[in-house]
């Protein structure tokens, strides 16, 4: 394998470098379970499965939602103005889409999974992220993209049924997947019946409203977190499996082939 | 929502979990040797995802975010690791090696102390190896 360029401080190396390596600077990052061992020659041919099987998955109503989403970047966002702006607001196709403003959720996972602010970033008034959480929208959008996921997931299982030997790891993807568009419904749906409540309210104190939106906000930055890595980051994940192994693993690609077949 | 699709899946779950994490794991792997960092990001956060307990999702993801000198995040990464991992040594020595860079000589060689510990208490030979390497360094 080929080490990673590293600069002065980056010494994470891998164990394959390492033997050429002074001690010091000896692998930290250990190596994955040898490919000649059988179980993840299996793994990974399992995942190329799950893989080519998500390819044929036809996720047409995401691309749509996206297509949708960029004609509504303009919409006015201006809830927080006072109590008629609000009801109007309130009302599930007006604000930012979930696809238009997601990105910002995911931007920097990494950072946030470490501090668990996601709660405390979309807090921050007059930010593209605290339009989209007040944005019915967003919650409009987020439970058709969750029902996408929660598709996935069940296109996933249906593969591990047809595929001989690629169930088990099917499996742990299918119920991550799952676990994760259940806890993202639940909070969808808390959402979604808070603004139903609020266009009852209309003309309820804007301050006091906020102050409840600032409440549910931060209950939910920790499940906001989960479902922001599964919608983010298992789904990109498969991504850049999908486009490491075609690219990358010739072998693998072959192996997988004969295993898919079945 | 497919509450019963997992279910109807063969083989045992938690086996199929620890399978996928060393798949998971692998593919990231590759990508961060081939030195697709961003690629590997994204699989190294799954491997988070599925297996936080495990330490090596929190010390690839560390490791990718260094190579892109992201140093404050690997090392928040590498504190979270400590506090979420069942055991957390090469996420310390890691630790370790960016407070030695920074100055934090008395921080590093703590951080290397614990993981010698730990190492010991692992019998890890290997591991005691690293610890003892990067003492020398200190």
């Amino acid at each position: 394998m080929t080490a990673v360029t590293r600069s002065d401080t980056f010494s994470v190396a891998t164990s394959t470098e390492s033997d050429a390596m002074p001690a010091g600077d000896r692998a930290l990052l250990p190596d994955p379970i040898p490919s000649s061992g059988g179980q993840l020659d299996d793994a990974m041919s399992c995942i190329y499965a799950v893989i080519s099987q998500l390819q044929a998955l036809d996720v047409e109503s995401t691309q749509e939602s996206v297509a949708e989403n960029k004609t509504l970047q303009d919409a006015d966002l201006a809830h927080e103005q006072g109590a008629l702006k609000r009801q109007e607001a309130n009302e599930a196709g007006s604000g930012r889409g979930l696809f238009s403003s997601i990105g910002h959720l995911v931007s920097d996972v990494a950072g946030d999974l470490a501090r668990g602010k996601v709660g405390q970033a979309i807090s921050g008034t007059g930010s593209d992220i605290g339009d989209a959480w007040n944005s019915p929208k967003f919650w409009s959008d987020l439970v058709k993209g969750l029902r996408t996921v929660s598709e996935v997931a069940e296109g996933i299982a249906t593969v591990a049924r047809l595929v001989p030997g690629a169930g088990t790891i099917v499996a742990a993807a299918a119920g991550a997947v799952d676990e994760a568009a259940t806890a993202g419904v639940t909070l969808a749906n808390v959402r979604g019946a808070y603004f139903a409540a609020e266009v009852m309210d209309a003309g309820a104190d804007a301050a006091a409203d906020q102050h409840e939106v600032g409440s549910l906000q931060t209950e939910a930055g920790w499940m906001l977190d989960d479902l922001k890595t599964a919608d983010g980051s298992y789904g990109r994940a498969l991504d850049a499996l999908r486009g490491a192994i075609k690219i990358g693993d010739e072998t693998l690609r072959g192996a997988a082939s004969i295993t898919v077949r079945g | 929502m497919p509450q019963s699709a997992p279910s109807q899946v063969p083989g045992n779950v938690p086996d199929a979990r620890c399978r996928a994490v060393e798949a998971l794991y692998a593919a990231g792997h590759w990508l961060y040797t081939q030195q697709r960092i961003d690629d590997a990001v994204t699989v190294f956060r799954a491997v988070i995802r599925v297996a936080p307990h495990d330490e090596r999702g929190w010390l690839a993801l560390g490791a990718c975010h260094e190579a892109q000198d992201r140093h404050d995040v690997a090392l928040e990464l590498y504190d979270e690791a400590r506090r979420v991992a069942a055991s957390a040594p090469r996420c310390g020595i890691a630790r370790g090696r960016i407070l030695r860079t920074r100055g934090m000589n008395d921080d590093a060689t703590d951080a290397f102390a614990e993981a010698a510990r730990i190492a010991e208490e692992l019998g890890d030979e290997d591991l005691s190896a690293l610890v003892a390497a990067e003492k020398r360094r200190s």
